[in-house]
C-alpha cells in the first residue's frame, strides 16, 4: 500500500483505538491515526487534514456515529466511511449501510477490520474510477454533440450554396436563347430549359422522364434518336443540322451541338443537347444564294449572249477586213483610198469590241488560257513607251518611262496580255489627257514579292463616284453621259486579265489633277524560261510576183475565207494553185494525193481538230517535209509555241493579214 | 440604253460606215473594174454581219442601213 494510511477514529475508548491499530499493523497495514471523541474534533480534522478512511463507533459520548456519518457524507464522501463498534445490530447496519456507509465491523470481530478497509478502500477507488470513466463519457458525448451540430451547420450551408448555385444555373439556361436538353442513356428527359420548353410546348414536369417516341412525330423522334444513338456511340460531341416541329406548319431548322456527359469515372451517363434555331438564317442565306445565283446567271447570260453574237460576226467580219486588206494593196485613187482606210478603221475597230467581248465572257466562265512566263519589266515598258509616244505626238503629250533604280525587273505574266493591259491604260492616259500633258510608266516594288507598273496622267482625274464604275464590263457600256469614247470595255478587260495573271488592277485618283492606273503582278527571277517573243512575219506589202509558182493546200471550212485568199493568189500570185479542202479527212486525203508545196491549216475544222490533223501531217513520212502554216483566230502565245513544236512553221492569226500571209507565201515558195 | 444595245448600237454603227463606204465605192467603180469583186465581197459581208445582228437583236430591224 506504500505510504501510511491515514484514518480518522471516532472513539471515546483510546484502548479501542490500539486495538484497531494492532490489528491493522498486524495484517500489514502501516497506519497514521488520529483519534477523536467530540464533534468538534471530528469536523475539525475531517476539514484540516486529509484521511484515507474513516472509523467511527456507534455512540460516543456528546456525539455518536450516525451523525458523523451526516459530516463525513457532506464534507468528505469520496473517501470510505465504517463502523467500529462493540453492539451493532442488523436492523442499524442495514440502514447505515442504506446510508451510505461503506462498511462495518463488530470489534469482536476486530481482525477482519484490515479486509474490509481494503476493500473499502478498493471500491472507493472504483469509484472514482467509474465515476473519472462516466464524466470523461460525458464530456466525449457533450463534445460529440457539438460537432455534430457544427457538421450539420456547414451542411446546411453547403446544401444551401448549392442550391443557390444550382437555381443559379438554372436561371442562366433558362435565359438562354438555345434550347437545351438532358437526356439519360434510354433517351428519357432529366432537364430541359425554358426555351427547349417552349419549343416542345410541354412544362418541365410533363417532360421529365419523357422520351422523343412520346413527345415528337415518329419521324423526328427517330431522326433524334438516331442523332443521339451517333453521339453516345462515338463518344464525342457532334453537330446536326434538325427539324423542329414548333410550328407545325413551318418546320424549324435548328443547329444541335451534342455531347455526353460523364461522371468521375469517365463514364457516360447523359446526353446533353444545345439546339440554336437556324431557320431565319437558313431562308436568308438561301434567298441570298438564290439571289446570287440569279445575278450571275444574268450576268452570265448577258455575256453569253454577246460573246455567241460576237463569234458569229467573225466571219463576216474577217471577210471585210481581208477584202479591204486586198484592194489596199492595189492601186487606187485618192477617193477610193479614203474610203477603203474608213472600212479597215471602222473594221478593225468593231474586232477590237468583239474581242474584248470575248476575252471578258472567257474570264468569266474561267476559259481564258494563258502563258505564264517571266516578263522584263524595263523592257516591255520601253516597248510600249516607244509604240504609244507618237499617239501623244499630235497633242503635244509626253510619254515617258521613269527610269527605275533596278534593271533586272521580271513579273510572272502572259506577254501578250500585259502588253494589252499597258496599252489599255496608256492609251486611256493619253486619250483623257490635257493637251500639252504628261504620261509616265514607272515600276516599284509593291511588297509580298509584287512588282506595281503605274501609268500616271495629268488629266482631268475621276470623281471618287465614278471610280468603281470604271471596271464594271457592260454596265460602263451603259454609261452614256460620260462623253468617253471607246469601246468601254478596257478597264473591266484590264483588270480580268490581271486577276486571271494572278494581279490586281486599281486606280487612284485625284479629280482635276489627273489619276495613276497599276497593275500589279508577282515578281520572279528570269529564270531558264524562254523569253524571247515568237518571231512575227514582217508586215510588208509585197508587190505583185508572177515568178513565184507551186501548190497551197488551204484546209478550212469558212468558204469567205477561202475565197479571200483565191482573190488574193489570183490578184497577187496568179501562178500559184490553190487547192481547198473543208475539212480534215478531206485534207489528209489531199496532201497525200497532191503532194502540196505548203499548207494553210485552220484550226477549228468540223471534223477533226486540227492540232490533231498537224500531228498527222508531221508523223506520216509522205507529207512529213510539207511546211504547215497553221491559221488561228484566238491561239496564246503558249498554244503557238506548242504548234511550232510540233511541226508548224508558222503560224497566222485571223483576221488575216494578207500581206503576212503573201510574205509567207514568198518565203516557202521562192525559187 | 442597256448594255446589250449600246454593244449592238457600236456595232451596227460600224458596220454602217463599212457598207456606206463600199456602196460609195461601187458607186464609183466603173462596172469592168477588177476590184469591183472584192468590195462587193465587203459589201456581202457587211449585209451579213448585219443580218447576224437582227437575228440575235430582232427589236431593232437595221433596214435603213441597207
Amino acid at each position: 500500500m506504500g505510504d501510511a494510511l491515514h484514518i480518522l477514529h471516532l472513539e471515546d475508548d483510546p484502548r479501542d483505538t490500539e486495538l484497531m491499530i494492532a490489528a491493522l499493523r498486524g495484517a500489514g497495514i502501516d497506519c497514521d491515526v488520529v483519534r477523536v471523541d467530540t464533534r468538534e474534533q471530528f469536523v475539525a480534522k475531517l476539514a484540516d487534514r486529509h484521511f484515507d478512511v474513516v472509523i467511527s463507533d456507534v455512540s460516543v459520548p456528546g456525539f455518536n456515529g450516525i451523525a458523523a456519518q451526516a459530516v463525513w457524507q457532506r464534507e468528505r464522501p469520496t473517501i470510505p466511511f465504517i463502523f467500529l463498534s462493540g453492539t451493532f445490530g442488523e436492523d442499524v447496519a442495514i440502514e447505515r449501510l442504506k446510508e451510505g456507509a461503506t462498511d462495518y465491523v463488530l470489534k469482536d470481530w476486530m481482525d477482519k477490520l484490515p479486509t474490509v478497509v481494503r476493500r473499502a478502500l478498493r471500491e472507493m477507488e472504483e469509484r472514482a474510477e467509474r465515476q473519472h470513466a462516466e464524466s470523461e463519457l460525458q464530456r466525449l458525448n457533450a463534445e460529440l454533440e457539438s460537432r455534430v451540430e457544427e457538421r450539420t451547420a456547414q451542411l446546411r450551408a453547403a446544401n444551401a450554396a448549392l442550391a443557390e448555385s444550382e437555381r443559379r444555373l438554372f436561371d442562366i439556361l433558362d435565359h438562354s436563347p438555345a434550347a437545351i436538353s438532358l437526356k439519360d442513356l434510354e433517351g428519357r428527359y432529366i432537364f430541359a430549359n425554358r426555351r427547349c420548353q417552349d419549343g416542345i410546348r410541354r412544362e418541365r414536369s410533363q417532360l421529365i422522364g419523357k422520351t422523343d417516341v412520346e413527345l415528337f412525330a415518329p419521324r423526328v423522334a427517330a431522326a433524334y434518336r438516331a442523332n443521339d444513338r451517333q453521339v453516345i456511340e462515338s463518344g464525342r460531341s457532334l453537330d446536326f443540322e434538325e427539324i423542329g416541329l414548333e410550328d407545325e406548319l413551318q418546320p424549324r431548322i435548328f443547329y444541335s451541338s451534342k455531347f455526353p456527359l460523364r461522371d468521375s469515372a469517365g463514364t457516360p451517363y447523359a446526353l446533353c443537347s444545345i439546339s440554336t434555331d437556324i431557320t431565319e438564317r437558313k431562308r436568308s442565306e438561301q434567298a441570298m444564294s438564290i439571289a446570287r445565283r440569279e445575278a450571275e446567271r444574268a450576268n452570265r447570260a448577258k455575256s453569253e449572249f454577246l460573246s455567241r453574237m460576237s463569234h458569229d460576226l467573225r466571219t463576216p467580219l474577217n471577210a471585210v477586213l481581208g477584202f479591204a486588206q486586198l484592194l489596199d494593196m492595189d492601186n487606187l485613187t485618192a477617193d477610193q483610198r479614203e474610203s477603203v482606210t474608213q472600212i479597215l478603221e471602222a473594221g478593225r475597230h468593231l474586232l477590237n469590241l468583239m474581242n474584248e467581248v470575248l476575252d471578258i465572257s472567257r474570264i468569266e466562265s474561267g476559259n481564258l488560257s494563258l502563258s505564264s512566263e517571266p516578263v522584263s519589266v524595263p523592257e516591255i515598258v520601253d516597248q510600249m513607251v516607244k509604240l504609244m509616244r507618237p499617239l501623244g505626238a499630235p497633242r503635244h503629250i509626253d510619254v515617258q518611262a521613269l527610269p527605275s533604280a533596278e534593271r533586272d525587273l521580271y513579273v510572272r505574266a502572259d506577254r501578250q496580255r500585259l502588253n494589252q493591259i499597258l496599252l489599255n491604260l496608256m492609251s486611256n492616259a493619253i486619250k483623257y489627257n490635257r493637251d500639252g500633258g504628261r504620261v509616265t510608266v514607272s515600276c516599284e516594288d509593291a511588297g509580298e514579292g509584287r512588282l506595281r507598273l503605274s501609268v500616271t496622267d495629268t488629266g482631268a482625274g475621276i470623281r471618287p463616284e465614278k471610280l468603281a464604275l470604271l471596271f464594271t464590263p457592260f454596265e460602263r457600256l451603259g454609261a452614256d453621259q460620260t462623253g468617253i469614247e471607246g469601246t468601254g470595255l478596257g478597264l473591266a478587260l484590264s483588270r480580268g486579265l490581271a486577276e486571271a495573271m494572278g494581279g490586281t488592277l486599281g486606280v487612284s485618283s485625284v479629280f482635276e489633277h489627273g489619276s495613276t492606273f497599276w497593275v500589279e503582278l508577282a515578281a520572279v527571277s528570269p529564270g531558264t524560261v524562254d523569253t524571247t517573243p515568237l518571231q512575227d512575219v514582217p508586215s510588208t506589202v509585197p508587190r505583185s510576183s508572177p515568178s513565184i509558182s507551186g501548190t497551197i493546200l488551204y484546209i478550212e471550212d469558212n468558204m469567205s475565207n477561202v475565197r479571200l485568199v483565191e482573190r488574193l493568189l489570183q490578184n497577187r500570185r496568179p501562178s500559184i494553185t490553190l487547192l481547198h479542202a473543208a475539212d480534215g479527212a478531206v485534207g489528209m486525203a489531199m496532201a497525200l494525193e497532191r503532194k502540196p508545196d505548203l499548207i494553210f491549216l485552220d484550226l477549228h475544222l468540223p471534223d477533226t481538230p486540227g492540232d490533231e490533223v498537224l500531228r498527222r501531217l508531221w508523223e506520216d513520212t509522205r507529207t512529213h517535209e510539207i511546211p504547215v502554216i497553221v491559221l488561228s483566230a484566238d491561239a496564246t502565245l503558249s498554244q503557238s509555241r506548242r504548234l511550232m513544236a510540233t511541226g508548224a512553221k508558222a503560224y497566222l492569226t485571223k483576221p488575216l493579214d494578207v500581206s503576212k500571209m503573201l510574205a509567207l507565201i514568198d518565203e516557202r515558195l521562192a525559187p | 440604253m442597256n448594255a446589250d444595245r449600246k454593244f449592238v448600237h457600236d456595232m451596227k454603227n460600224m458596220l454602217g460606215i463599212i457598207i456606206g463606204y463600199s456602196n460609195l465605192l461601187l458607186d464609183e467603180m466603173p462596172s469592168g473594174d477588177p476590184k469591183r469583186a472584192d468590195v462587193e465581197e465587203i459589201r456581202k459581208a457587211g449585209d451579213k454581219a448585219l443580218t447576224i445582228l437582227d437575228k440575235w437583236n430582232p427589236a431593232e430591224p437595221s433596214e435603213e442601213l441597207k
